[in-house]
């Protein structure tokens, strides 16, 4: 426990918070400085950089949520190591760390192209809290961005193109593609006590330079300074009522498996797209027969992932791609719909890499037959292989969706089953994406061409809107049904742009906390905010 | 294609390893030292690690010496989600598949061959045999529920983890291992060709 003078809270608090990542962790900040008693329940520990490994094998199991998941659909998902993390910090533990802003095109799904829905909300309500959330991470990123509506200056200059981007920009170059790169959340110079990036490459195995500005080394800090509790090991399985109809308390195990109640005046949900509908689900009632908020019979469903096309490629030259952080340069040329398209909406090409395990286990999805000799001679070119990746976005569905499943977890909590399937339009945008990277590739002097097909991050099955019979929560996170509830993670994303999206969770949070703060200030919700800010 | 320049000696793994950390050193070594190997198998029957040997050596043939013991690696991983939790909706358990999916295997060599086992088929006989339960749908009573190309891939998974979680495998690939303390310094094209040519001034891994 890094944290020995943390406080620790007996009875009954202000806001308990459950989950530690983006959404819950920019929350459990933000309200402790503004004078609220805060409790963040946290299924896993806490993960630092002592714990953490410069290797693949020893990291799966230290900061991936791999408990049992049910999956099916016609693409069904690979859950855990690509898209949940666990520990404090949740998934930005095992981000890339890219904090790229939505378009403002992507709150207007519905109004430009006739599909999905529009949220609720303007890029311009996001702007300010984007700014915020940027200086708070110590976002680093090129002098001039060239899309969308934030062009820039960020608060650090950009990562070093490595060898990966320079190739794999040279084949941009020739084709007339802009490229940059990409903004990041990790420091390339000395900001709020970390220093700058050292190039370990093992990000997404958490990184042992606190460069990466996950949230246990940026808000949570911070947070337990103003006097928040981040009480580890809990895991959350129902929020109780009061006999009004408000959420009272969240019931969890500890992780000897005992049982605890936290009561609170305000409970915020941020487990992200597949537990937060789970918690939901199983925290049924007389009152909310169909679980918890879930009046409109939306809970669990418009569940999104992102495209996450990768294609390898290999050079005649050694590239050694694994030296700077896995993402490099960035084009967002192809992210809006046109019209000349055989689909709509778009794609952020990042240029990626994976380090070797990962790197054969990915291409047996979609090569199963490279076995044998064939894998061998493969592997030992390995310093030769660059990736050129995709952040593609995919429509929202009613139908792929977060159930509970017959099984149980080791509480005897069921899991989750979560179904899903790929639509014609991401089918179109996935064969675009993968002609347009073997172009790109083409053009920087690629000698082979592998494109894979994954999928990236969870979105969607607590959508935010205006109207409670087509949403679960309101424009500020709340949940329609219940005044103290709110869900602050990517379960909220009414559709899923194309970048990758803790920044844009981190924004959300941000805004809601200001909100909340309000409502305090106006003496709603029982809470009794001090209205002290932390120098 | 492969270039000498880009494999690494175990020598020069050994002279970095003196800068890992501790922690990270130790666990290097232990897997220079024994290469997974246990002496006692907890997961697998007799039979079935001399199935796994068999089917290992089709699946990643190794010309290396000394190199990983994937029926050890296996039986420890076999159990073990590596990061990911999600199972097929109908499938049992990662144990009573792979345990499952051992026996179909025996059981569509049985079919294909005349009831020769798979250990007394030729290789070609035996990627015959992986090749139908990795393509789906293969002869054999346990494959009626049994997911086989599921059980193929997470099979196979867990040998590729093995195989390349292997610093003996990392030298042959031209891996370096761990970053951690140093960083990478030389990082754009013509430094990397510099340093696999081993240059002077440049930090050879």
């Amino acid at each position: 426990m890094p944290y020995p003078q943390m406080k620790r809270y007996q009875g009954p608090v202000d806001v308990c918070i459950v989950g530690s990542g983006a959404g819950g962790s920019v929350l459990a900040k933000e309200l402790a400085e503004a004078g609220a008693s805060v409790v963040v329940l946290e299924a896993g520990e806490w993960v630092t950089r002592e714990d953490m490994r410069n290797d693949e094998l020893a990291s799966f199991s230290l900061m991936n949520w791999d408990d049992l998941r049910i999956v099916d659909g016609q693409d069904p998902l690979t859950l855990g190591w690509p898209n949940t993390g666990r520990g404090v910090g949740g998934s930005t533990l095992h981000f890339t760390a890219v904090a790229l802003r939505l378009h403002a095109s992507d709150f207007r799904v519905r109004s430009q192209d006739g599909v999905a829905v529009d949220w609720p909300i303007s890029y311009q309500d996001l702007d300010q809290y984007y700014r915020q959330v940027e200086h708070a991470l110590g976002v680093s990123g090129p002098l001039h961005f060239p899309w969308g509506e934030f062009h820039g200056p960020y608060p650090m200059g950009a990562l070093p193109p490595a060898c990966r981007d320079q190739k794999i920009g040279r084949g941009m170059d020739r084709l007339g593609i802009r490229w940059v790169m990409a903004p990041h959340a990790i420091v390339t110079g000395d900001w709020d006590g970390r220093s700058a990036c050292m190039n370990y490459g093992f990000c997404i195995h958490g990184c042992k330079s606190d460069a990466k500005s996950s949230m246990h080394v940026t808000y949570l800090p911070k947070a337990i300074a103003a006097g928040a509790e981040v009480r580890t090991g809990c895991m959350a399985f129902q929020v109780n009522l009061s006999p009004g109809g408000l959420a009272r308390s969240v019931s969890y195990y500890d992780r000897d498996g005992r049982e605890h109640q936290q009561e609170a005046a305000l409970v915020c949900l941020c487990c992200y797209s597949v537990e937060t509908p789970r918690l939901l689900l199983n925290s049924r009632s007389p009152l909310f027969p169909d679980g918890l908020a879930n009046s409109s019979g939306l809970v669990g469903r418009n569940l999104m992932v992102h495209l996450g096309n990768n294609s390898y490629a290999r050079f005649d030259d050694p590239v050694d791609a694994f030296v700077t952080p896995p993402v490099g340069l960035c084009s967002q040329d192809f992210y809006e719909t046109s019209p000349a398209h055989d689909y709509v909406r778009g794609w952020t090409f990042e240029s990626y890499f994976l380090f070797p395990i990962s790197f054969a286990t990915s291409l047996i999805y979609d090569y199963p037959d490279l076995w044998g000799q064939r894998m061998v001679e493969l592997m030992k070119d390995y310093t030769h292989f660059a990736m050129l990746g995709i952040v593609g976005e995919v429509l929202p569905h009613p139908d792929h969706r977060v159930t509970l499943a017959q099984e149980r977890d080791r509480f005897g909590i069921p899991v989750a089953r979560v179904t899903f399937s790929r639509d014609d339009n991401a089918r179109r945008m996935s064969q675009a994406a993968d002609a347009k990277s073997r172009q790109i590739l083409e053009a920087a002097g690629a000698n082979l061409i592998l494109p894979t097909h994954p999928f990236d991050h969870l979105l969607g099955t607590c959508r935010m809107g205006a109207d409670p019979a087509q949403s679960v929560v309101n424009p500020w996170c709340r949940a329609h049904d219940v005044d103290n509830l709110y869900i602050v993670d990517g379960s909220v994303f009414p559709t899923a742009g194309a970048v990758n999206p803790s920044l844009t969770i981190m924004a959300l949070a941000t805004r809601t906390a200001a909100h909340l703060t309000e409502r305090a200030r106006r003496g709603e919700l029982g809470l009794a905010l001090v209205g002290r800010r932390s120098p | 294609m492969a270039d000498p320049e880009d494999r690494i000696t175990l020598e020069e793994l050994r002279a970095r390893m003196q800068n890992f950390e501790p922690e990270m050193r130790a666990l290097v070594q232990e897997r220079l030292d024994h290469h997974f190997h246990r002496d006692l198998l907890v997961f697998l029957s007799q039979q079935e690690a001399s199935l796994v040997w068999a089917m290992a050596r089709r699946l990643i043939p190794q010309d290396l010496e000394p190199s990983p013991d994937l029926v050890s690696f296996f039986d420890w991983a076999a159990t073990q989600p590596l990061g990911q939790g999600d199972r097929l909706a109908g499938q049992p358990d990662l144990a009573a598949m792979f345990h499952q999916g051992l026996q179909g295997v025996h059981q569509t060599a049985q079919a294909l061959y005349g009831d020769r086992d798979f250990l007394q088929l030729t290789g070609e006989e035996q990627d015959a045999v992986l090749r139908a339960v990795q393509e789906g749908q293969p002869p054999g009573e346990v494959w009626r529920t049994l997911d086989s190309r599921r059980f193929f891939i997470e099979f196979y998974r867990r040998l590729l983890a093995g195989w390349l979680a292997d610093p003996a495998t990392w030298c042959e690939i031209g891996f370096p291992g761990p970053a951690y303390p140093e960083g990478y310094v030389w990082i754009s094209c013509h430094h990397v060709r510099r340093r696999h040519q081993r240059k002077g001034g440049y930090l050879w891994f």
